[in-house]
């Protein structure tokens, strides 16, 4: 297990944070931080290793959206993103 | 919005072996909320015997066990039945024990209370067999996850220990019930209190701060705060409700005391780590909500103080309804009201991100006002109750029952109106 986040990019440049091995709620402060310190960031890929639906009421608060990326037993990747106002 | 998964079967397999059926928790929840209006509303009634309240079948032990019953151990159930798979990551392996333990649960309460209320042994007795019943089950659902889960430790050790005070409380309140017929128990009343104790500080306590410990940084997107220190408060908490349950057992109040004491060390070394989250999280603004939360931590070190003065015989004849008052309504009720006006607008819109349609703003699935009526009323029925209490006031005390009923119902129709929400979005769903 792991505390801290993985922070880069990926191959497209976009931000990218890899919560793998992180304890809960670990992943949710993980990202939901990010978004709050990143405020005109449009968008970020995201790694998890479970489906986060604990994340979604919070990022429709925000006004944030998801989509898919690729998902496997133990690994899902989304792309979140900022809504227009 | 979310787009269709590329293999839907794997990512909603996976969440909603996760997520149960919404009803299900919801349905614990809105008991909870309708009996936390019953108790208050029980409170007027039995005003005048609350203060001198020393133990006994009758109104006042109705009224108690509609509290910690219908309020407490229904509010545990729904959050531990959705919220433990959710955090870590493992999946009921059938949901068949989740509804076996709603028709346990909700007529063995109906029983149990109707019984105490008339002091009717037969409905007493089939009360605490369908309630031990069905807490038994509760018992299977939570330990057979607990045994699988490979993270969250702190949490996990909290949630043993609520689990073993579980077992022992339903053995103690079976015992008890069966006494007020063959009259066995050689001190009813000690019997009486270690049950108590068990329930409020060592089911409940224990099962508060382990979800404390998960939700509270989660809710401040704060890291988790240092695991030495909630081990150590963890020891303490742990040696301190040990050391209250031998203190009773041998009737030695100076190990109550120095046990206390203890407890009360780790309860406050528990409250200084949620204090680091709120104080180091990134989200500073947390509401209603953490105004009753930080409000019931408060109650809770006061509880174990009164506790100690109670055993040092300082609060007069009205210490046991004062300290039971504070410990039951001020920490418990308190923090449990402050919890699930998060939990369940969050619960709700877990479940209404399924679809392809846009769910609603966790801010816009119930009003504000209803929260708001319901922590100044709340607030105010705490404080007039207690105060009621220590001096013998049972006109206080009734002033606090319809001010605290009048909280009760405004949470209800916060519940109600979530799930309005929840059930508009799903029709509107269903049309597109």
């Amino acid at each position: 297990m792991t505390n801290e986040a993985q922070i880069g990019t990926d191959a497209s440049g976009r931000p990218r944070i890899n919560t793998t091995g992180m304890e809960p709620p670990g992943p949710f402060v993980a990202i939901m931080g990010w978004i709050e310190t990143h405020p005109d960031a449009p968008e970020v890929v995201v790694c998890l290793e479970r489906d986060p639906v604990y994340l979604f009421p919070e990022l429709t608060d925000i006004n944030w959206d998801w989509d898919y990326l690729s998902e496997k037993p133990g690994a899902f990747e989304l792309l979140l993103k900022r809504l227009p106002e | 919005m979310k787009k269709a998964p590329k293999l839907p079967g794997m990512i909603l397999m996976d969440a909603q072996r996760r997520l149960l059926p919404p009803l299900l928790p919801f349905l614990f929840f809105i008991v909870a909320a309708v009996c936390h209006a019953g108790v208050w509303l029980g409170v007027i009634f039995v005003a005048e015997d609350i203060p001198s309240y020393t133990g006994g079948p009758g109104p006042v032990l109705a009224v108690l066990h509609l509290l910690t019953l219908g309020v407490m151990i229904a509010t545990a159930i729904g959050a531990a039945i959705q919220l433990l798979p959710v955090a870590t990551g493992l999946a009921h392996k059938s949901l068949l024990p989740a509804r076996l333990l709603m028709w346990l649960f909700l007529p063995g309460v109906l029983s149990l209370t109707s019984g105490f209320l008339d002091a009717n042994q037969f409905l007493m007795s089939a009360g605490a067999l369908f309630v031990t019943l069905a807490l038994m089950v509760f018992l299977h659902i939570v330990t057979s996850m607990l045994w699988r889960a490979t993270t969250l430790k702190l949490a996990i050790a909290h949630a043993w220990i609520s689990m073993a005070s579980l077992f022992g409380l339903l053995g103690l309140g079976v015992a008890l019930v069966l006494d007020f017929e063959f009259a066995w128990l050689m001190d009813h009343q000690n019997t009486a209190a270690q049950h108590m104790i068990l329930a409020a500080c060592g089911f409940m306590g224990f099962l508060a701060i382990g979800f404390g410990n998960i939700l509270v940084p989660m809710f401040a997107l704060s890291q988790s705060p240092s695991g030495r220190e909630g081990w150590v408060s963890w020891t303490f908490l742990v040696a301190g409700l040990v050391g209250v349950l031998a203190g009773l057992n041998f009737q030695l109040n100076a190990l109550i005391l120095i046990a206390a004491v203890v407890g009360l060390i780790g309860a406050a070394l528990h409250i200084k780590t949620m204090f680091w989250c709120l104080q180091n999280g990134m989200r500073k603004k947390l509401g209603l909500s953490f105004v009753l939360i930080k409000g019931a931590w408060g109650m809770m070190l006061l509880s174990i103080a009164l506790g100690a003065a109670l055993v040092l015989d300082l609060l007069g004849d009205q210490g046991p309804a004062l300290f039971g008052f504070v410990l039951l309504f001020g920490w418990l009720l308190t923090y449990i009201k402050g919890m699930l006006q998060r939990i369940v607008p969050f619960l709700a819109a877990m479940n209404m991100s399924k679809r392809n349609h846009k769910p609603p703003r966790l801010s816009e699935l119930a009003a504000g006002l209803p929260l708001k009526l319901h922590a100044l009323c709340h607030a105010l029925a705490i404080v007039l109750g207690a105060a009621s209490i220590a001096v013998d006031q049972s006109v206080g005390l009734q002033a606090a029952g319809v001010i605290g009923f009048i909280g009760a119902a405004s949470f209800v129709w916060f519940c109600f109106s979530v799930l309005q929400s929840y059930f508009s979005y799903h029709r509107t769903a269903a049309q597109d």
